[in-house]
């Protein structure tokens, strides 16, 4: 009984991260109805910045995080300017194309500056002792994935719901050009909505990089899981698609300590072909798409 | 002539068998895939551990890769059906990375990192193919019949007909098509051809393990090769193939460390396939844009 | 009292010598209109032009040739979201309906509320104001839905609603938008009587007291007429007539 609680504990905090990267995959889809491939290198790339800021020129935390938060958020914002924008005509595999080409370029640049090797970054945690759930142990940094999580939610249900921004985004999401005859600049809300989740993308990056490791490409098997489990929750669902990635999280770690440590990254991808076989639009999704 | 320039147009030659085989099912059925590393994998390490542990001759190594790899190939062409073509370019990575994790883990039949040596030299009439000398020819001549083979089959009725379900598949069923039939033999096609490459890399280098390239960035690689020369056309794959396999040896020239080259090469292959993407679609000679 | 036609007014929105073509098909062939304050009715046969015109009018299309003037100024090729945050500005209905399906009756009227007063993104993101505060909008928000009998339903997805009631929602947007000048494609169609009377008392009350403009296309004859204070007639791609407000509607 121990173990399965340490498993479960030990997935929900890595549930927590695929939720966090898996809202942007699903904001971003709302409103542009396509896939981002390279959202997942955006928590690599912040991770670099708050690395690089911290080790190499000694500022103190607080600003690490600033930085590498505006780092990422602007990163969005480009990419979608290059990389997206351009092909929102175009048949939709273009854009993931050119995605699979930013984020071969953002994975091989963090390689030529930084090495393949694995780096960490220290948010002063280190020392303190997890906390002891009757039998299994709640690491201190895992601990603050899960609070920095659930903060994250909260502060996003808010934006969604109450601010304007956030109904824009939901109206586009919803009709981008019913939106338009009532003012709302879609393209501005796309970028917007870029900036919004690469931000909190790169919060996810941070609490990777600080809890677990730090890698040229990380981002590749994060956002396969965290894509993932937007499909199992609907892509559409945005509470559909984190509570998918809570549970992937769970269920990935749970079979990892369980049947074969090995092939852990080979569960997200039978839980792909299984979904996509059998349910594509995910448990929360409206059926009348073909996906 | 040296080795070097020898090993170069050898390794030119598999790739653009590579590519060909993925133009049939990204330019002749429109399945935009990107794990077709797969098939090369299965392919080599078919032939290596046909002949280096069984004792089998090489054809028959390559006959079972390529019964393999058809098999696979198959299986992936049944979602194609179903899903959207992003859903089914990750689906794709998905079982390329599948592979490539069955390839490095499954020690007892791969010997995962430390690979499987002795892969004998293939012989054509008792005449051992070597590097510089029967090899060459023996590639660039599958090339050539391959591509021969393929233009046949894109100029067929079979052919048309495949290339209408790609580029409108309810149209084409409106006229009694049925879709399947040609995605799954593209799907078949391709893979047994990407197997007799991955054979034959195999012969090549008589050593071959889990990371010699049978993984994510080999399948964007070929899948560059053919985005860049233009989908759907012969000569474009091929001349795509040879430019991007010549990228690394120009960076050679520079005299750049590994450490620094590989990346760059990444780094070059991503901004192409960004660039082509935006700014001319079609690639340098195709004539086909994406289906709508 | 019936509103006329002021001749001393500029036009709100005047258009000379539009041309659109699609492949071949003209649709709209050297159009000249003038639209006035007031309910203006644009009647003729399918593929007469009328949807074309609307959607040049509301930026959803470019004119091949032509110009298009709003209160004077030339708009030509204007995206529809700068359109709308225009003073006077212009917005529309849509013959397909199109809501926003997953957000709330009231949020679907909201959204108009907000966007379309002539604020700008950044000056948008300087306001992040929570919704509850603007109590303001939210009222005549709710003044609308009141006309429209939709505000029992007010939390509703929009999804769950009637063709009737998705109709007269997409009409309530409208009206709470900002704008002008509002082109109203088949507002009529498909709806019951008693909607169509709710419709129309709540045109001509937007008319007489916010000063709104109306646009609209539809072929139900009798409600046309009944609610238009003139009617314009469309053939191949021109205007080709008005029938005058003699029918119009007199209080």
């Amino acid at each position: 009984m121990d173990l399965f609680l340490q498993f479960l504990i030990n997935g929900l905090a890595i549930g927590a991260v695929y939720a966090i990267v898996a809202v942007g995959y699903s904001l971003i889809y709302g409103v542009l109805q396509c896939i981002a491939f390279s959202h997942a290198d955006t928590c690599m790339v912040s991770g670099y910045v708050a690395y690089a800021a911290m080790a190499l020129l000694g500022l103190p935390l607080p600003v690490a995080v600033l930085m590498a938060i505006s780092a990422g958020a602007l990163l969005g914002v480009i990419v979608e300017r290059v990389a997206y924008r351009p092909l929102r005509h175009a048949p939709r595999i273009m854009p993931l194309i050119s995605a699979l080409g930013v984020s071969i370029i953002l994975q091989n640049a963090a390689a030529l500056l930084f090495g393949p090797q694995s780096r960490n970054i220290d948010i002063g945690v280190s020392s303190l002792r997890g906390i002891a759930i009757s039998g299994a142990v709640l690491p201190a940094a895992e601990a603050v994935i899960l609070i920095t999580a659930l903060i994250l939610g909260i502060g996003l249900y808010f934006f969604l719901k109450s601010t304007r921004i956030g109904l824009a985004i939901r109206a586009v999401a919803c009709d981008a050009e019913a939106a338009e005859v009532l003012g709302i600049p879609s393209q501005a809300i796309v970028s917007i909505t870029f900036a919004v989740s690469s931000a909190v993308a790169a919060v996810g990056g941070l609490l990777v990089a600080s809890a677990y490791d730090l890698f040229p490409t990380m981002g590749v098997l994060l956002g396969f899981k965290a894509f993932t489990a937007c499909v199992l929750g609907g892509i559409r669902s945005l509470y559909g698609s984190i509570v998918a990635a809570v549970c992937l999280g769970v269920v990935e770690n749970l079979a990892a300590g369980y049947l074969s440590s090995e092939y852990k990254d080979a569960y997200a991808f039978a839980i792909l072909v299984g979904v996509l076989a059998v349910r594509p639009q995910g448990l929360f999704g409206a059926s009348d798409r073909r996906i | 002539m040296d080795l070097h320039t020898v090993e170069m147009i050898n390794s030119a030659g598999i790739w653009a068998i590579l590519a060909l085989s993925l133009n049939v099912i990204v330019g002749y059925a429109g399945i935009a895939s990107i794990g077709h590393a797969a098939f090369y994998a299965i392919g080599a390490y078919s032939s290596a551990i046909m002949c280096v542990r069984l004792g089998a001759p090489p054809w028959l190594g390559m006959a079972v890769g390529c019964v393999l790899a058809a098999g696979l190939g198959a299986l992936i062409s049944i979602p194609s059906l179903r899903l959207r073509d992003d859903y089914l370019m990750l689906t794709t990575l998905g079982f390329g990375e599948i592979v490539y994790l069955t390839c490095r883990n499954w020690e007892s039949l791969t010997n995962g990192p430390r690979g499987i040596g002795g892969i004998p030299t293939l012989r054509v009439l008792s005449v051992p193919v070597t590097e510089m000398g029967l090899m060459p020819w023996l590639i660039w001549g599958c090339v050539f019949t391959l591509a021969g083979l393929l233009w046949a089959l894109e100029h067929s009725p079979f052919g048309r007909q495949m290339m209408a379900v790609r580029d409108n598949e309810i149209a084409a069923m409106s006229l009694g098509v049925r879709p399947i039939l040609y995605k799954l033999t593209a799907m078949v096609v391709g893979a047994m051809a990407a197997s007799f490459a991955g054979s034959l890399l195999a012969h090549k280098l008589s050593f071959i393990d889990s990371e010699a390239g049978f993984g994510l960035s080999t399948s964007v690689m070929v899948f560059a090769m053919v985005i860049l020369g233009g989908r759907g056309s012969i000569m474009g794959v091929v001349a795509g193939a040879i430019l991007l396999s010549a990228v690394p040896e120009v960076l050679r020239r520079f005299g750049l460390p590994l450490a620094t080259a590989a990346p760059l090469r990444q780094i070059i292959f991503g901004i192409l396939l960004v660039a082509i993407v935006v700014f001319r679609p079609q690639g340098l000679f195709g004539k086909l844009k994406f289906r709508e | 009292m019936a509103t006329l036609l002021n001749d001393n007014r500029q036009p709100i929105l005047s258009a000379r010598g539009l041309r659109k073509r699609f492949d071949g098909v003209v649709a709209l062939d050297s159009l000249d209109i003038d639209i006035e304050d007031g309910i203006t009715g644009v009647v003729g046969p399918n593929g007469a032009g009328k949807t074309t015109l609307f959607d040049v009018l509301s930026g959803f299309s470019r004119p091949d040739s032509g110009t298009v003037l709003l209160c004077g100024r030339r708009v030509n090729g204007w995206p529809p979201h700068r359109l709308a945050r225009q003073h006077p500005g212009i917005t529309r209905s849509f013959q397909e309906i199109r809501l926003f399906e997953e957000l709330s009756v009231l949020d679907n009227v909201l959204v108009a509320r907000k966007f379309s007063g002539g604020t700008t993104v950044w000056g948008i993101m300087r306001r992040l104001t929570i919704r509850r505060e603007l109590r303001k909008e939210l009222n005549e928000v709710l003044k609308i839905l009141r006309l429209l009998e939709l505000a029992d339903l007010q939390q509703r997805r929009a999804h769950e609603l009637s063709y009737g009631q998705r109709k007269l929602l997409e009409l309530g947007r409208c009206l709470a938008a900002e704008s002008r000048l509002t082109l109203l494609d088949e507002p009529f169609a498909g709806v019951n009587p008693h909607m169509i009377e709710l419709i129309c008392r709540a045109l001509t009350k937007a008319r007489d007291g916010s000063q709104k403009a109306f646009l609209l296309v539809d072929h139900n004859r009798r409600a046309m007429e009944s609610v238009c204070d003139r009617i314009l007639r469309m053939e191949q791609g021109r205007v080709v007539g008005a029938v005058t407000g003699g029918q119009a509607h007199v209080a």
